[in-house]
């Protein structure tokens, strides 16, 4: 009986993605980020900063972690945790109110 | 003579070569990169609890915005550069992984290695910095939301260091290469994580 290797050889990227031109778009966000910190302080300016980190962060996971190409069932999983922060953030938004008031 | 398995898995001759990464028959994805999406899952809700209640205790404290003027947004903004390159080099060193090229594979985790802790040297610089001037944990409210959660998010980068050099060492014998991959998605999750603190405590809170 021969050996089983402990790997087969990968028949290369399964996806042909721009990483290192991403790159570039998330630090240029990043310093649009900066600019409107230092330059803004509206409250659009925060909007806009928190607006840019969730495009930064959407572009990672789907690109870097490559959650566009998985399987609905990952996206699920991720979706429950949502759901669950979701439940925490209204359960605490309740008891804080109730303790600052409104 | 079959490998024993599991329900719903199909039989592997004893014969055969081992799967690259074995699917689970019901999801279609390979059992260690499903476990790390579970694991960040929960990690999701661990990180995810402390930034809202962070956002709501601030949109009750106007004036942490003061208090957020002592932190170091030159040293926030350039550790943030430094987690996006780090992503950025973990993920090529997976996509040499696909290529067969394990040697570029492991110099570019390395450089990974390396930008983590140039990012927690900067952080001891930071807390360093603010501890001497009297902005420690328990100076209020919001240096414990501050220090609780970038605290927590530099253990998750120490871990990921000791991970990433562990599959790293793996891979120079040419063993568990697809572990890159695995690794890389933990990797890239506390960059998202960075991505979400930087402005919460160093930008918005200037407002």
């Amino acid at each position: 009986m021969t050996a089983a290797p402990a790997t087969s050889v990968p028949a290369g990227p399964a996806h042909r993605i721009p990483y290192v031109t991403l790159w570039f778009i998330l630090v240029g966000a990043l310093a649009v980020s900066l600019l409107l910190a230092v330059f803004e302080h509206t409250r659009l300016a925060a909007a806009l900063i928190f607006a840019i980190a969730i495009a930064k962060a959407a572009i990672v996971a789907m690109y870097y972690m490559h959650l566009r190409f998985e399987p609905r069932y990952v996206i699920v999983v991720i979706l429950a945790a949502l759901a669950c922060l979701f439940i925490l953030f209204s359960g605490l938004l309740l008891d804080i109110v109730h303790v600052y008031g409104g | 003579m079959s490998t024993p398995t599991s329900p719903g898995r199909p039989a592997v001759p004893a014969s055969s070569p081992a799967p690259y990464a074995a699917p689970r028959a019901a999801t279609s994805v390979p059992t260690g990169r499903l476990g790390i999406w579970w694991f960040l899952a929960s990690e999701v809700v661990i990180f995810g609890g402390l930034v809202t209640i962070y956002v709501l205790f601030r949109l009750r404290h106007p004036e942490w915005g003061k208090l957020a003027a002592h932190t170091m947004t030159v040293a926030g903004a350039v550790n943030t550069l430094v987690l996006l390159t780090s992503s950025l080099t973990m993920v090529l060193a997976h996509e040499s992984v696909e290529r067969g090229n394990l040697r570029l594979a492991s110099q570019a985790m390395l450089q990974s290695v390396f930008a983590g802790g140039v990012f927690l040297v900067i952080k001891a610089f930071e807390y360093t910095h603010e501890i001497v001037q009297g902005f420690t944990p328990v100076a209020g409210l919001f240096w414990s939301f501050y220090f609780a959660m970038t605290g927590l998010h530099a253990l998750h980068v120490l871990g990921g260091l000791v991970a990433i050099l562990a599959v790293r060492r793996a891979v120079q014998r040419g063993e568990n290469p697809h572990r890159v991959e695995y690794v890389g998605i933990y990797w890239h999750f506390v960059d998202v994580v960075w991505i979400f603190l930087f402005p919460l405590l160093y930008l918005a809170s200037r407002g």
